[in-house]
């Protein structure tokens, strides 16, 4: 090129000065590249084509950014690798000067086929592009000219270079809020093991880092557990850090992140990690708010690698998002765990199970429920639970029972229920209302199978009606020849005698005796079986204990006269008592026999005397006394054990079955006393029966052992008198039975089908369909024949008395005795007045007598109306009662008295006449197992015939203990 | 003479007790079951009937009740119970049934006399 070397000079100097200011000024890359070419076209320099190509790094290829003086070559034109000039600086890193292009081997003919010269661009040692300079004339480019274009190839590389980092830096820091925002997208990730891997590999990608490790804090054990582990050269999951251990648990424990340089040469180092190739080590706690709930730590294998403040920064970025989401899965986790466990809890129960919505919809049933009533879940979902499963007898009380639950609570029952194939089975139901956050959302039903023990109870009680009736048959078997024998052979005795064959006699005698005492084993053997199986029954009354006693000596008297005995019996002041009549008097039969045939021209004393027991009951003591052979302290051991006398030749001389005693004492026991002895050889014997004077009710003492093991029982009342339901409904109640009333027999038919009760309660005489007609009817359904029924005839004055509250009745004529008794059962701390309303004038006279001379003050009224009058006057401790009076009967009456706070715990006596109508002996039918007859019951016979009945068929008051 | 119907299917027992009772001066009537033994008491013309309890057929109770139902408000023939159940409540079932008095078999023969002239003491 020929100019002046000064003006050239100058020229130069401005032309570089105005490429540098234009490269400076460009905002990127590509201006960069077209700065470059633009600043080099100068006429003054004189080059005909300028460009700039990059390298592409994944070709190879050389791609034209910015050209001038070659209008046809497009930028982004390729120059392939391997061809072309321009690719030699790419090899070495140097500037090539070709003065001849045309000489070149390599050389593409192009328009410019003078000299040329390619310079490299170079960042950090590596070429990254070319610029190229060519001018139509061979050898154009002088020294100054390639200096002119190294300078120029600097600044581009320089400028190039940092627009590159800048926008590398860029699209760091970009990728970093992704991977930020993707951390938190993970929060949805919930499966706890799965999230922590991905919780760890996106930090170790973010921070840039060759490994990682993620740890939980485990509050209980005070300790980290590695959960996730990322190519720090062995897998440390599972591995468990102290507080204070390593890198983790240092900053569990300062609560901040720390950075480690060298991490074999720190001194928290953990003595787990020696073998493994770690250097810089970061690590950071995992906290919510204050709370420690993990760990993280990353690595750089390259000893190079070292982390600064810019890596804690997103550490910190990082770690809270990370904790927050290990919180959440570990709580979701804990969350589903604990469903798991309830929902294994109700689909491996065996029990059958169902939810119920608050319309008693099927939510959902567990298999024991499929399994019972033979349906698969998705038949029942949706379904009302109640038309599913009940029959049409038993539907409405499911209902009733499922709508209970709802408004009231929890609630037990035992009734049928049908299963798919339409077979009716016995289930226990309890339900349950299920409440979520106090908000009733349903209920739960749960049904156990008792059919099993249905069978069982029933088969018991058929075994144990078998027994019964066996025990029965026995007895009659046995006694019906017995009775010839013995009959036959005091016949004979009696005909021999008046035939005057006397010689005969002896032998009569021994067959009768022998008879006799075989009767008498029969029937101790019959006592004290029934009494081992629990079957004596016990049928209390109160009865004079004189006129008693006066029975008992009666009927021993031939024995007592044939030892040449004399019998004293002592019975001042023995007023009545309340037992089992029949069983007194065989304990006294037995005792007094004893005392007869052990004793010769002796005395036997039976004395009676009144006591009161260290516990305050009143008892009665009977003492069989005689002067007999007595007894040894050693006979008297087994004296009261069964098939036992004291020697056993002693049977022979004496007789007897060695029973006696033994039931003796089991009876005592039984109406809840006892049987002692006192006994000296050759001086007699005292034996002491001791009795409660008021026997308690059998029920209350005897189904202690078994209250429980049954369920309530409902009753079926069928009167349409409303005194004598409420009569029989209080009784009921009070003995924890439920209670039905209907007020006819078409009614009691209708719930009795509807809902078979346990027991039913059935008025004879009633309007409409009387109680023969509905207890056919009873009879006659298969459901309802085994359901046992009471007959009861018309509600007599008493009964309605104790309806309308009497504490105790008396019947006339009255029994003097007996009034003196009740009147001092109810007489209160010595207060004694009484009185007396009644309209018959001569009944009013002769209990006014009786009771003045028993020390009573006496008011009278005629009718209830002046016996209002009376009370209002002055209150009385006792009233005694008629019920049939004009004016005001007795039932208005004690209606009335029972208004008045002040008057209602006055006792009331009522007085019933004794006679009884014909209705009340009516004929009975057999199907009828308990006879109760109104005349003669009384609210404890009643209470007792249906706790008899209630035992039988295993059914037991709520309330029973 | 009182006459006394006796209601037994047993036929030793009917023939033991009536041969005794007539022994003793009673009139006797015998009834082999219960229907008999209730269609003769409607009848009439006895003083006192023994009724045994565990008939065939139709049972001593419901003969008993028959026989009270037959009776309605007439005159009231005395009944006594025999029964070979020794068992606690039969004397009150007796007693409901319509019975006056109970006795159990084999029977004493001087008590069930003493409870027959009882009877008919109060009959009279």
């Amino acid at each position: 090129m020929t100019r002046s070397p000064n003006d050239h000079d100058a020229r130069r100097q401005v032309a570089l000065l105005r490429l540098s200011a234009e490269i400076a000024a460009a905002p990127d890359e590509a201006e960069i590249c077209r700065a470059v070419v633009n600043g080099l076209r100068d006429p003054a320099l004189g080059y005909d084509f300028l460009g700039v190509f990059l390298v592409d790094d994944a070709t190879g290829d050389r791609v034209l950014q910015a050209s001038v003086g070659w209008p046809d070559a497009p930028t982004g034109y390729r120059a392939h690798a391997g061809h072309g000039l321009s690719e030699r600086p790419l090899h070495d890193g140097a500037l090539h000067y070709t003065p001849d292009v045309t000489r070149e081997a390599g050389y593409l003919p192009s328009l410019n086929s003078g000299s040329e010269v390619d310079v490299p661009l170079l960042s950090g040692g590596q070429v990254f592009g070319v610029l190229v300079v060519e001018s139509t004339e061979p050898d154009a480019f002088d020294d100054s000219d390639l200096e002119i274009l190294t300078a120029a190839a600097t600044q581009a590389s320089i400028a190039i270079g940092r627009a590159r980092s800048l926008v590398a830096e860029r699209r760091r820091g970009d990728e970093q809020q992704a991977l930020l925002d993707t951390l938190a997208d993970l929060s949805g990730e919930l499966e706890l093991s799965k999230l922590l891997q991905a919780v760890l590999r996106r930090a170790t990608t973010l921070l840039g880092v060759s490994g990682g490790e993620l740890a939980i804090y485990d509050e209980a054990r005070k300790e980290l557990e590695i959960v996730a582990s990322l190519h720090i050269g062995v897998d440390s999951s599972g591995t468990r850090l102290a507080l204070g251990e390593g890198a983790m648990g240092h900053v569990a424990v300062t609560h901040e992140p720390i950075c480690i340089p060298e991490y074999q040469a720190w001194l928290g180092r953990s003595g787990k990690y020696a073998d493994v190739d770690v250097h810089s080590v970061m690590a950071a706690p995992l906290l919510i708010g204050q709370r420690l709930v993990g760990a993280f730590a990353c690595v750089h294998d390259d000893p190079a690698r070292k982390f600064g403040p810019d890596d804690l920064r997103l550490l910190n970025l990082f770690a809270p998002q990370a904790a927050v989401a290990i919180e959440n899965a570990r709580l979701y986790t804990a969350a589903q765990r604990q469903k798991q466990y309830f929902e294994d809890l109700v689909l491996n129960n065996p029990v059958a199970i169902v939810t119920l919505d608050n319309e008693h919809n099927i939510v959902s049933c567990n298999p024991a429920f499929e399994q019972l009533y033979g349906y698969a879940q998705h038949e029942v979902t949706g379904r009302n639970l109640d038309e599913l499963i009940s029959t049409a007898t038993t539907r409405s009380e499911a209902v009733a029972i499922t709508q209970h639950v709802l408004d009231e609570g929890a609630m037990r029952s035992i009734g049928q229920r049908r299963r798919k194939d339409g077979t009716l089975v016995e289930v226990e139901v309890l339900g349950v209302p299920v409440l979520v956050e106090g908000k009733l959302v349903g209920l739960m039903g749960l049904y156990h199978d008792i059919s099993e023990l249905t069978r069982a109870r029933r088969s018991a009680e058929e075994a144990s009606s078998a027994k019964s009736q066996f025990l029965a048959n026995m007895s009659h078997e046995l006694r019906t020849p017995l009775n010839a024998i013995i009959g036959y052979s005091e016949m004979l005795a009696e005909e021999v005698a008046e035939l005057g064959h006397q010689e005969l006699a002896p032998d009569l005698e021994k067959i009768r005796s022998a008879g006799r005492h075989l009767l008498a084993l029969i029937n101790d053997i019959l006592d004290l079986s029934k009494i081992e199986a629990g079957r004596t029954d016990l049928y209390l009354e109160v009865f004079d204990v004189a006129a008693m006693l006066f029975d008992v000596s009666t009927t021993i008297r031939p024995l007592v006269d044939k030892n040449a005995n004399r019998l004293v019996v002592r019975a001042d002041a023995s007023g009545s008592m309340r037992a089992d009549l029949t069983k007194v008097r065989q304990m006294l039969l037995n005792l007094l026999s004893n005392a007869c045939k052990f004793t010769s021209r002796g005395t036997i004393t039976l004395a009676v005397e009144r006591v009161a027991s260290p516990s305050g009951v009143d008892e009665v003591l009977f003492r069989v006394t005689d002067s007999g052979i007595g007894m040894t302290p050693e006979q008297m051991g087994r004296l009261f054990e069964a098939f036992s006398q004291a020697e056993t030749s002693t049977s022979k001389k004496y007789g007897g079955t060695g029973l006696g005693l033994a039931i003796t004492r089991r009876f005592a026991q039984l109406m809840g006393g006892d049987v002692t002895v006192t006994s000296e050889p050759q001086q007699g014997s005292t034996f002491t029966v001791r009795l409660p004077a008021d026997t308690p009710e059998p029920g209350v003492r005897a189904t202690g052992a078994d209250a429980g093991a049954g369920r309530s029982g409902t009753v079926l009342v069928i009167d349409d008198n409303a005194h004598a339901r409420e009569l029989i409904r209080r009784v009921l109640t009070d003995e924890g039975f439920g209670v039905v009333e209907a007020v006819d027999g078409a009614a009691g038919l209708a719930l009795a089908r509807r809902d078979p009760p346990d027991a039913i309660t059935l008025d004879v005489l009633m309007p409409g369909m009387d109680g023969w007609a509905v207890l056919a009817a009873l009879k006659a359904d298969e459901a309802l024949a085994d359901v046992p029924v009471i007959m009861l005839s018309m509600v007599d004055e008493r009964n309605l008395g104790f309806a309308l509250g009497a504490t105790a009745y008396l019947t006339k004529p009255l029994d003097r005795d007996r009034l003196r008794a009740v009147l001092a059962r109810y007489q209160r701390h010595g207060v004694r007045d009484v009185l007396v309303i009644e309209d018959d004038a001569t009944v009013r006279d002769l209990l006014r007598r009786q009771l003045e001379s028993d020390g009573w003050r006496v008011d009278e009224a005629e009718n209830g109306r002046e016996g209002l009058d009376a009370v209002r006057r002055r209150l009385p401790s006792l009233i005694l009662l008629d019920l049939m009076m004009p004016v005001m009967d007795g039932c208005q009456f004690a209606a009335e008295l029972r208004r008045h706070e002040a008057w209602r715990d006055i006792p009331v006596v009522v007085i019933t006449a004794k006679d009884l109508t014909p209705d009340e002996r009516r004929a009975l039918n057999g199907d009828v197992q308990g006879v109760l007859n109104k005349g003669v019951f009384t609210a404890d016979e009643l209470r007792r015939s249906i706790r008899d009945l209630m035992k039988d068929t295993g059914v037991e008051p709520e309330g029973a203990r | 003479m009182p006459k006394i119907l006796l209601v037994e299917d047993n036929e030793m027992n009917r023939d033991m007790l009536s041969r005794r009772l007539k022994r003793k001066g009673f009139d006797v009537a015998l009834a082999v079951d219960g229907p008999e033994g209730v269609a003769m008491a409607a009848a009439g013309g006895y003083d006192l009937i023994l009724m045994d309890m565990s008939l065939p057929e139709l049972d001593g109770w419901e003969a008993t009740r028959r026989v009270r139902q037959a009776e309605a408000g007439g005159k009231r023939v005395p009944i006594i119970a025999l029964t070979a159940h020794a068992m606690s409540g039969d004397r009150e079932k007796a007693m409901a049934a319509g019975c006056d008095d109970y006795d159990t078999k084999p029977v004493e023969l001087d008590v069930l006399l003493g409870k027959i002239a009882t009877l008919l003491g109060k009959a009279e």
